[in-house]
């Protein structure tokens, strides 16, 4: 459960309904609002449309969100964030780890009426070994290859538990199953012919508009009762209609006027005011590890005691409450992923010493640094507000300990190229995606801004991907965590939730730690 | 008049010409890189860098713009990067909705302005002349997405008749089309209507001076005909081409208006285009605006020219 | 229509008109306030306070507080100074560049053509786009702002010289002061200028309101001026966000906004009035036009009709 929150007893009486916390049942009950129909449609605002639908090219959450309804994986995960069977029936490990056979279910069907085969998957787990981040990480050199019609085998070139982590991965960048017709004909470019398995097809998309999805009347399911993303997924609405909807105010009202059933990504000062609306419900879950990146490359923070300094300084509560705007939207933790993952990946390595906010010993370090007064230019992006509000604290907080500190706000595209650019910035605060694992955290590879570079993460990372089994790997995180206090690569502020909110008669299903509603068990009661 | 009218299309060419180069170095001048964008916020430098490459974004820009320019001149304006069509295809889905809002907002504009202007003109000098003026002035002094908003709070959310936002069009199911072009048509319109006010005032009273009037009246054709049979057919002009020059205001209008109110038309393409980089969109969609607008002022400086020989034959090149 | 700019007249006329009167008060209430307001309260536009975000209004905070517990009065106020700098920057720039530019393409026909085709091609460019376009090529800051904002209102303003100095040129006392000798210099300095002023003038006026208004809606798009630093458009870009929550914020910096642009617009028509009489009462008004629509329609109403 949670450890180390900071909640506000003073907001308890606006407390959401059925926040998730990793390890726990994450199914809400139905609501008495009348039982499901499902002959009805939901309708859906999002604020931006993916820039395409195929997860082996594009790392956003836009892109998988929508996605993963559409395409299936060989692996899952359930509601206690266990690995289960999905398109395959049943899958078998050799004694030394580096060999898988995955047996796959008799009879699925693919959107177009084809039949699943040993193929189809080979030939999309070879593009997605070679096109994707987790799929470069933990398969290069492997094979896949189709024994039979129904069975797959992969051979690793060495044993890793990344491997089964990564395959059941729901999220970004995903190991979708194509048809391998599509995947011959396809380049390095995004898909666009999204064909698949999944309990939803895609019927139209009118870009910058509207995607359309139906329910799959032929879909074949997978044995047993609903629980997270495993068993049996029949959608549970007719259709979905996602509508692009940038602007944030007219999402939130489109919500009160009944023209949306669900609107995803409410601002946070929106959300008491849906709260209080009874005709609606909101929820959300920890999404964002919004971060404070140091430039190690050049300037005053390639010196870890500069960093030591402003790590000090920071007031993390402060920073947090205008980021998310309410206490009850944010999670003060010690440890690098998200509070909600502590089931999987508990650690005890900072947790009392992880936020001092100490302005006295923070200059002390400051000066013993030897920080000069030099100019520091802290970065943001005002298109993820979070991370600008941060920001905007931030320097607040560091001209109070004397340091030098402007911000500098872009939009995205030139926020993305300038933090790759080390004579730019100083200080950047960025929204990272939770990840599954702490090695895919993104922060600590080379080639990410801020220039990481540190021996001893990278043998703690050696021996942390060759651990065979998931409970090798766990051991090793405390390793991580310790390395992350020592080196400070970036300054963890907090966990940021995204806010979800829906009409009374619509109820729906989040997947356990930082999933997400689940689209096949939304259901409208209409 | 012949002549004339093909010596200022033919100065089109190289305004056009001037405007392309311009918008084509901004553009690509502009930092950020539509592979990041196709790409997602973690994607490695790596990729992206190739994903460029692939794009042709980084060969010099002079040789990019040559190679864009060789295939406008044929009409090829080249696809989107995200939109999965052609920029031209693009622009004409596009131009629809925007189309119905521009239309919308001239009536509502027309509509309050030229009877409240007339009837201002009318009784000079009174209170309602007074009132008019007040408006037109306060009117001319609020961005229209301020008005957006607030009319949003108070018919959509507050009082509930109308929808918040969202588009359909009025060829599909005109009630529907109606009821949501009505807000942003009236906070697009209104600051047009405070500009025409005025001008209906001035044509109005200029008219209502002259000689013409004059002798109208004494030979006794009644007050109300007098105003709006003779007074308005004369008044018409300026007021028509005021029209007609505030198509630019309209385009930018447009541009603010459409992404509060949800509208996929011109503004939205734009401002997604912007986010994204799509850089042939950009190109392809100011090029459009801009030529639409210059078309829009030639047609106006022709009617003008038509009407009064003198600024036809005076004006400058 | 020769003005001439000289003689008591001309000081007296504008101290009377109404209009000027009105927006020239309005104005200087404006500046004042900006200027001299927070330094009384000793209120600090960035002083964040997270915990007290979006009050309302109350002692210690006359305005309520915005969405990070600053201060709003003092944030509107620092709007205000950086409106108005940013307005009257580009109103001055854009009103010397353009005269430079105008009275060369008048003078010398080569440089005429060209300059005057560059000219059409920027006016031809809808002003917000080009400032957008500008303004995310040069980078956030706000001299590259009033840089993009100058850009995009200096080709009117050349176009206004430009014709306006040829009409003077053309006058025969200026072809009787040539016949006698007079350089071009000379009958720039003393014959056309002087006659340029004043609708000048009124051109940068406008120019000065429409800044303003220009930089509230690329801040409203996210391009304006940087952030932290306030400005109206700023605000009303923040608060778009919370408008139910904080009303406050939207309606504090669009009273501000619309009142400076009504005194400068009153300031223009007032001017406008004095400087040539006719142009209100007929359907063409080039203050107006000029400054809705950047067109060239301008330059051919000061030229029709009789001198």
């Amino acid at each position: 459960m949670r450890t180390s929150t900071r909640r506000s007893v003073a907001l308890a009486a606006t407390a959401l309904t059925g926040v998730l916390v990793a390890g726990c049942s994450s199914d809400t009950t139905p609501d008495g609002a009348g039982s499901a129909n499902p002959a009805a449609r939901l309708i859906m605002a999002i604020p931006a449309q993916p820039p395409n639908l195929d997860p082996d090219v594009s790392t956003t959450t836009a892109t998988s969100d929508v996605a993963n309804g559409i395409l299936e994986t060989l692996l899952t995960t359930d509601e206690k964030q266990q690995v289960r069977p999905m398109l395959a029936a049943k899958y078998d490990v050799s004694p030394d780890g580096k060999t898988y056979t995955f047996d796959l279910r008799k009879g699925v069907k693919f959107h177009d009426g084809t039949d699943l085969d040993a193929n189809d998957v080979v030939t999309s787990m070879d593009r997605w070994s070679r096109l994707s981040g987790p799929g470069q990480t933990y398969f290069t050199g492997a094979t896949w290859r189709a024994v039979d019609d129904d069975t797959v085998r992969l051979d690793l070139t060495t044993p890793t538990f990344g491997a089964l982590l990564a395959l059941a991965n729901p999220n970004e960048q995903f190991p979708a199953v194509y048809p391998s017709e599509i995947i011959t004909t396809a380049t390095d470019e995004p898909i666009t012919k999204i064909v698949g398995t999944g309990p939803f097809q895609l019927r139209e998309w009118i870009p910058d508009q509207s995607l359309t999805l139906d329910r799959f009347d032929g879909y074949v399911p997978a044995d047993g009762e609903p629980n997270g993303r495993a068993g049996n997924r029949t959608a549970g609405v007719a259709g979905i209609d996602f509508k692009f909807v940038p602007d944030a105010a007219t999402r939130v009202l489109g919500l009160q006027t009944g023209e949306y059933d669900f609107i995803s990504e409410v601002p946070y000062d929106n959300a008491a005011q849906v709260l209080e609306d009874d005709s609606l419900k909101a929820d959300s879950y920890p999404v964002t590890l919004l971060n404070l990146y140091y430039n190690k490359a050049q300037g005053p923070f390639a010196d870890v005691n500069a960093r030591r300094a402003v790590d000090t300084a920071l007031d993390r509560d402060a920073i947090m409450t205008a980021a998310v705007s309410d206490p009850q939207f944010y999670t003060l933790t010690n440890s690098m992923m998200l509070e909600s993952q502590s089931g999987l990946w508990p650690t005890a390595v900072g947790k009392d010493t992880f936020n001092p906010h100490d302005t006295d010993r923070a200059r002390q370090l400051l000066a013993d640094s030897g920080y000069r007064g030099a100019p520091v230019r802290i970065i943001a992006t005002r298109d993820y507000l979070e991370s600008y509000n941060a920001a905007v604290v931030i320097q607040e907080q560091l001209k109070g300990i004397g340091v030098d500190a402007s911000l500098d706000t872009y939009d995205w595209p030139t926020f993305t190229e300038v933090r790759d650019d080390p004579t730019k910035w100083e200080l950047a605060v960025i929204p990272n995606t939770a990840k599954s694992d702490p090695g895919s955290l993104v922060f600590t590879r080379p080639d990410f801004a801020g220039s990481t570079k540190s021996p001893q993460l990278d043998a703690i990372l050696a021996e942390y991907r060759s651990s065979t089994t998931l409970e090798q790997a766990r051991s090793h995180y405390d390793d991580l965590q310790r390395w992350f206090y020592d080196y400070l690569p970036v300054s963890k502020l907090g966990d940021a939730d995204t806010v979800f909110a829906t009409t009374t008669n619509v109820d729906v299903v989040v997947g356990p730690g930082f999933e997400g509603p689940i689209s096949w068990r939304t259901t409208v009661a209409k | 008049m012949l002549n004339y009218t093909l010596k200022r299309l033919l100065a089109l060419i190289p305004v056009l010409a001037v405007v392309s180069v311009v918008i084509f170095a901004l553009i690509h001048l502009t930092p950020g890189n539509p592979a990041r964008a196709i790409l997602g916020p973690e994607a490695s430098a790596a990729d992206v860098e190739a994903l460029s490459e692939r794009l042709g974004l980084n060969r010099p820009v002079a040789l990019q713009y040559l190679e864009w320019l060789g295939r406008a001149v044929t009409g090829n304006f080249g696809d989107s990067l995200f939109l999965r069509k052609s920029v031209t295809q693009a622009v004409a889905d596009n131009a629809v909705p925007t189309a119905q809002l521009a239309i919308a907002a001239l009536v509502v504009a027309v509509a309050i302005a030229v009877p409240l202007g007339t009837l201002a003109a009318r009784w000079r000098g009174s209170p309602l002349d007074a009132l008019a003026m007040g408006v037109s002035l306060v009117g001319m002094a609020v961005p229209s997405f301020v008005l957006g908003l607030i009319l949003i709070l108070v018919l959509a959310v507050g009082l509930r008749v109308l929808p918040v936002a969202g588009y359909e069009s009025v060829f599909d199911d005109p009630v529907r089309g109606l009821r949501y072009l009505l807000l942003p048509a009236i906070s697009l319109g209104a600051v047009l209507a405070a500009f025409l006010l005025r001008t209906t005032r001035a044509a109005v009273l200029d008219v209502l001076a002259s000689d013409y009037i004059q002798a109208a009246r004494s030979r006794g054709v009644t007050e109300s005909r007098l105003l709006f049979r003779h007074t308005l057919r004369n008044a018409g002009l300026p007021i028509v081409t005021a029209v007609g020059l505030t198509f630019g205001a309209l385009i930018t209008g447009a541009v603010v208006t459409e992404t509060i109110f949800n509208i996929p038309g011109i503004g939205s393409l734009l401002v997604n285009a912007i986010k994204r980089r799509d850089y042939p969109v950009l190109q392809g969609v100011v090029m459009f605006a801009t030529l639409a607008y210059l078309v829009v002022n030639l047609a106006v400086d022709l009617v003008y020219g038509l009407v009064d020989p003198r600024i036809r034959l005076s004006g400058n090149g | 229509m020769g003005e001439s700019a000289s003689g008591r007249g001309w000081r007296t006329r504008i101290l009377t008109n109404r209009s000027v009167l009105a927006g020239g008060t309005l104005l200087l209430l404006v500046v004042v306030l900006a200027f001299a307001l927070p330094p009384m309260f000793h209120a600090d536009p960035f002083a964040v306070d997270p915990a007290h975000r979006l009050a309302k209004p109350g002692p210690g905070h006359l305005l309520g507080t915005d969405t990070f517990g600053r201060d709003l009065l003092a944030r509107v106020a620092a709007g205000a100074k950086s409106s108005l700098i940013v307005g009257g920057a580009v109103a001055g720039l854009s009103g010397l560049l353009g005269t430079v530019i105008g009275l060369l393409a008048s003078a010398f026909t080569v440089m005429d053509h060209v300059l005057m085709r560059v000219c059409d091609g920027l006016m031809a460019i809808p002003a917000l786009l080009l400032a957008v376009a500008l303004a995310a090529a040069l980078g956030p800051s706000v001299p590259n702002l009033i840089a993009a904002l100058t850009v995009v209102a200096t080709p009117s303003v050349a176009r206004l010289v430009r014709s306006r100095a040829l009409a003077v040129t053309s006058e025969t006392f200026v072809e009787a002061s040539r016949a006698q000798g007079a350089g071009t210099w000379h009958v720039t300095v003393k014959h056309v200028l002087p006659n340029v002023l004043s609708v000048l003038a009124v051109q940068v006026t406008f120019i000065f309101a429409d800044a303003i208004i220009t930089e509230a809606a690329l801040s409203f798009l996210g391009a304006g001026v940087p952030t932290p630093q306030p400005s109206w458009g700023n605000i009303l870009y923040d608060g778009k966000g919370v408008i139910l929550q904080a009303p406050m914020m939207t309606i504090a910096a669009s009273a501000a906004l619309v009142v400076t642009v009504l005194a400068l617009n009153l300031l223009g028509d007032g001017l406008r009035d004095l400087v040539d009489p006719r142009a209100t009462r007929s359907g063409r008004q080039p203050g107006m036009l000029t400054r809705l629509v950047g067109t060239r329609r301008g330059d051919v109403v000061l030229q029709g009709g009789p001198a």
